[in-house]
């Protein structure tokens, strides 16, 4: 017999309050944090099995640009396990999933172990095992010989990661003293468009994101929760900004990335039009004259007009009637953004200040990238968000210091295939990468006859693999090949030689990251265990080939050139150089203030009165005419600083009314110091001189079945470095691609379906997911899987060697067994996306995700439908009592309070057979029937995502 | 069986932090509902919910106490509409679950207990509903 609804919670207000959830869960943490205490610490860890202590080895992470500072342990010489480095001041002891898996990387079991020489076809996968000496002794042969000829520039490097001392031993040191220019890398992939921009208006390129002192962010495609060139640094300042309700965020992108998510408020937005939002905004800021409170001043640094000297007001009056053709109700119909939104938002940013106003791929990497950067830097501006604190800063960066090796270096020559097709790209700032296969193939400028890659997957990472593959593979077109990698990938397959590198985790560099917090860091990587095998850091590789070809280095390894930088740099060098750096792996300047307005800072005369030093009365811009390519000074002041090439290495300071200032130094292009939002550059490339709206040619006039591609990157994975990691791999290995519900029902697919995407390339099959998180019209497939190679938990297939090796073997710890996902690869969509610079694209719009929609709830309940406080109240206890039942498992005071009269009453009354529960009304102790509960609890619920599981990091 | 909405609404193999998920967590905060420290920060929990509904139902009880109808009655709304929308769509084959799976008779009685509280807030939403002027 049941009591009716009114009784039952009655009975309930007689429960006495059981005790807070609250002080439960402060309690649980409490204890999880002294268990934890010793180890959070950092520096400390111990085998489960041995309880032995492990040895810490500060380091520097590879698994992305971000280069985290870390701490690896190692047992046995064995590195076993990855964690942040907690002195850090950038990471603050703080990793992702893929610095820890960072492990995977050294004992990958399809790892290239020896030097290897192709025997067969080129890319038929027949390899003999070579020594290091034969190795050398082909590679000094060749490359001395065409050095011998005048021909350095036949010797192509190209790199797809290399940075500090790597980049300074091997780009400023060993490839200018051999005499070669044919330098490529991958920016053209990745942000160059983005860096442009930055050139065009502030100078130089990397902004930094200041969130720690920040009220707003602004996001116009950035996924800074989970992949970013300074991922972990910036999300974890960003998640605690916006966790603590700080700072309000809003997120433009065409697909719901957890950041995305994790805004305030998601505005899908068209691919590729957020440069119409962007300007709309500017339009709203100029019309309803909001840059008064916070972007006025900044105007003075600003140039908007032709000339040099314009007035703050001309500058506004230019802007807004500039900026008056853009209204929100246009831009509405260019990116599907409501009008009143883009008021509303234009607003906020204006007013909440300082807000970081961020931007990345979804927003730059398309057509007209470096516009929408322009235009995102003039928002920033009429906000007075540049530079300044809590805005978007000048990155800070250490200043290391190192050997330029020998000084009499040859006049480098190069070859001129790395900045695309004549008339192909306005400011090739960061080169035009992704067109070098097309010109190698072209040949009329020329082709390199040795070229050897780094860290790089160019059949992989650029568009049109096929065309990538054809070209490698051609012998006609590169008759010697070398790959430098670790692993057996896309394109070292098909090398004519492998050198097997040594992976991050076994190397010694130098690194310089910038620091979130605007001061400069400095740290270190080195070692944790031997180089298995016989791999070698290839910068060590070249320390000796240098010497084979008679023109040594004056180091002989990147140990030595570290160690020599150690002594070398201010700072570093007192706290102890080497020795210090070697033992804490990060240094700061302990004084070190955060830095912002660098623009501000004035010339001190002496320097305007420098040799050389002349003033350019059109640009306002005192410069060295020394430092650049004009012959005398006549020339330089006859034809100015605009004209003569390399006038901007020269450059000192910006004229604004009667003082000299900093401003904002140019480092690629001759452009003034002044913020450029009117660029002289520009025009004289035959753009509006302004920043200007022009739609994406390819998106126009899409019929019902073309879909708009738009690739991305998860957390756990890099775009093409990290799949071999089989703790990564086993997280995210498969990419169906997302596809809205509405353009799911247009084109008749089914969650789950295949579907063959076709582009002018080719053909693709992908199982589809349908989700609500991607904008309608576009297909958004992600950046990471289809390998066809790389290693058995890339793609299924084992390295030629893998796994034979015995000392590869031996080598192999036991958790590489077992793929589950084996043949589950997932797609690769540059199959299907043309290596052209007006790149690939991004981005749409939306009508709402499932889980936010809104939905007004029934108003205005009748009279006798009210409960009584006394219901109410039950009802209450009730819930209480529950909430505490299933949160945690219970201890002894819980369970004496649900042995209490009230609710044994409760549930005798009820339902409860047999009755009391024998877990209640055991005579056994509480402290035996709570410990037997807990396992129940263990067992029952504590699923993934339960802090607890910390517990079993103790020392046995 | 792990206790959270977005895996249990799919057979209990949902994803954590699913959809169900965000929309919790977009309607706690529309509610002004901020979790307690040390709860992990998921808020479709099972208990989160519960507690949610307890500092309704307790609000609304002093608001009744002190005679103040119209903010009971939207504390009421409140509750019903996140019952309808939410919880009620997921705790039963939930609590299945676990009634399924345990071992110990400690969780069938207070998934018992839960479920007689949920059926009576079903009831009394029901009733609202009938009663409702639409």
């Amino acid at each position: 017999m049941l009591i009716n609804r009114r009784e039952f919670l009655r009975m309930g207000a007689a429960l006495s309050a059981v005790g807070s959830l609250w002080a439960a869960g402060a309690l649980n943490v409490a204890r999880a944090r002294e268990l934890q205490s010793e180890l959070a610490h950092g520096w400390k860890d111990f085998s489960p099995i041995t309880g032995l202590a492990r040895t810490p080895v500060p380091s520097a992470c590879w698994q992305c640009v971000t280069r985290c500072s870390i701490i690896g342990y190692v047992e046995n010489e064995r590195l076993v396990k990855i964690e942040g480095h907690p002195d850090a001041t950038r990471n603050r002891g703080k990793i992702c999933a893929k610095g820890q898996a960072g492990v995977n990387q050294v004992y990958d079991p399809d790892r290239v172990l020896y030097p290897l020489r192709r025997v067969g076809a080129r890319g038929e996968g027949k390899w003999k095992r070579i020594s290091w000496d034969e190795a050398l002794t082909e590679l000094a042969e060749r490359l001395g010989k065409l050095r011998e000829e005048g021909q350095p520039e036949k010797f192509m490097f190209h790199y797809g990661r290399m940075k500090a001392s790597s980049s300074k031993l091997i780009k400023s040191v060993f490839l200018p003293t051999y005499g070669t220019g044919t330098i490529g890398n991958h920016t053209s992939i990745c942000e160059g468009g983005k860096w442009t921009g930055q050139e065009l208006t502030w100078g130089a390129h990397y902004d930094n994101w200041d969130f720690e002192n920040t009220q707003y962010v602004l996001n116009f495609g950035s996924n800074v929760l989970e992949a970013h060139t300074n991922h972990i640094p910036e999300a974890e300042r960003l998640i605690r900004m916006i966790s603590t309700g700080r700072t309000r965020m809003v997120t433009f992108d065409v697909r719901l990335s957890n950041t995305a998510a994790r805004s305030d408020e998601w505005q899908p937005i068209r691919p590729g039009t957020d440069l119409a939002v962007v300007l709309a905004m500017c339009n709203v800021i100029m019309s309803e004259e909001l840059y008064r409170t916070f972007g006025e001043e900044f105007l003075d640094f600003v140039k908007a007009n032709a000339g040099a000297n314009a007035s703050r007001e001309e500058k506004i009056r230019t802007l807004a009637s500039h900026l008056g053709q853009y209204s929100p109700e246009w831009a509405e119909k260019e990116s599907g953004v409501a009008a009143d939104d883009i008021r509303r938002i234009a607003r906020e940013v204006a007013t909440h200040h300082p807000a970081a106003i961020i931007s990345y791929r979804g927003a730059v990497a398309h057509y007209r990238g470096a516009e929408t950067e322009r235009a995102i830097q003039m928002l920033a501006a009429l906000t007075g968000n540049i530079d300044n604190p809590g805005g978007r800063c000048k990155a800070v960066a250490p200043s290391w210091h190192y050997s330029h090796g020998p000084e009499d270096k040859p006049e480098s020559r190069k070859l001129d295939i790395l900045d695309g097709f004549d008339g192909q790209v306005a400011f090739p700032t960061h080169h035009v990468s992704n067109q070098i296969f097309n010109m190698i193939r072209d040949g009329s400028k020329g082709r390199p006859e040795v070229y050897l890659w780094y860290c790089y997957q160019p059949v992989y990472s650029n568009g049109d693999c096929k065309a990538n593959e054809a070209v490698l593979k051609d012998e006609s077109l590169l008759p010697f090949t070398v790959c430098s990698s670790p692993f057996y990938d896309e394109s070292a397959a098909l090398a004519d030689m492998i050198l097997p590198d040594a992976t991050y985790l076994e190397r010694w560099d130098w690194e310089d990251m910038v620091n979130p917090s605007q001061f400069a860091e400095y740290y270190i990587r080195q070692p944790m265990v031997e180089p298995l095998g016989e791999a070698r850091d290839l910068a060590d590789v070249f320390c000796e080939l240098a010497e084979r070809m008679g023109m040594p280095l004056g180091f002989d390894s990147k140990e030595e050139f570290v160690r020599m930088s150690c002594e070398m740099t201010p700072g570093v060098r007192e706290a102890g150089g080497f020795d210090y750096m070697r033992e804490k792996g990060v240094w700061h300047d302990p004084d070190a203030k955060p830095r912002y307005y660098s623009y501000r800072e004035k010339i001190p005369a002496k320097e305007l009165a420098a040799d050389g030093v002349i003033l350019d009365e059109a640009t306002g811009v005192y410069w060295n005419w020394k430092k650049s390519k004009a012959h005398s000074e006549a020339e330089a002041q006859h034809k100015g600083y605009s004209a003569i090439p390399k006038a901007y290495e020269g450059y000192v300071g910006q004229r604004i009314g009667d003082q000299v200032y900093r401003g904002f130094p140019p480092d690629k292009l001759n452009k003034s110091g002044y913020f450029e939002l009117y660029s002289e550059l520009m025009a004289e490339a035959g753009f509006n001189p302004l920043p200007t709206y022009e739609p994406i040619p390819e998106h126009q006039d899409l019929k019902d079945d073309q879909l708009i591609l738009t690739t991305y990157k998860v957390n756990v994975q890099t775009h093409s470095r990290t799949q071999n990691c089989k703790w990564l791999s086993e997280i995210y290995h498969e990419n169906p691609a997302w596809l809205n519900p509405a353009t799911a029902q247009t084109l008749g697919v089914r969650n789950g379906e295949s579907v063959r995407l076709r582009s002018s390339l080719g053909e693709l099959e992908t199982p589809v997911r349908v989700t609500p998180a991607v904008a309608p019209g576009v297909i958004a497939i992600s950046n990471h899987c289809g390998h066809w190679q790389y290693g058995r938990y890339a793609s299924g297939k084992l390295s030629p060697w893998g796994g034979e090796d015995p000392e590869a073997a031996r080598a192999i710890p036991a958790y590489f067994k077992g793929i589950w996902w084996e043949g589950n690869h997932g797609v690769h969509p540059n199959w299907l996306i043309p290596n052209r610079p007006d790149p690939d694209q991004r981005r749409t719009a939306l009508d709402g995700y499932g889980g936010r929609t809104r939905t007004r709830s029934k108003r205005g309940l009748t009279r006798s439908a009210l409960t009584t406080a006394e219901e109410a109240r039950g009802s209450s206890r009730l819930y209480g009592l529950l909430a505490n039942v299933f949160w945690s498992e219970p201890d002894e005071s819980l369970l004496q309070q649900l042995a209490s009269r009230e609710v044994r009453a409760l549930l005798e009354e009820q339902w409860c057979r047999p009755c009391p529960p024998r877990s209640l009304a055991s005579t056994e102790p509480a402290r035996a029937r709570a410990r037997a509960l807990a396992m129940e609890f263990t067992r029952l619920f504590v699923g993934p995502g339960q802090a607890r599981a910390s517990v079993c990091l103790r020392p046995a | 069986m792990p206790p959270y909405a977005s895996v249990q609404l799919e057979e209990g193999r949902g994803n954590l932090w699913g959809e169900a998920t965000a929309w919790v967590q977009a309607y706690f905060d529309r509610a002004g509902f901020r979790l307690p420290d040390g709860s992990g920060g998921i808020p479709d929990h099972f208990s989160l919910e519960l507690l949610f509904l307890q500092h309704l139902t307790a609000s609304e009880a002093g608001a009744l106490e002190r005679g103040a109808e119209e903010e009971a009655a939207a504390l009421r709304e409140v509750r019903q509409y996140f019952l309808q929308q939410h919880l009620l769509r997921w705790a039963e084959p939930f609590l299945e679950r676990v009634e399924a799976a345990a071992e110990a008779d400690f969780y069938p009685t207070f998934c018992a207990l839960a479920r007689r509280l949920l059926e009576s807030e079903a009831e009394y939403i029901a009733g609202a509903a009938s009663r409702s002027p639409w």
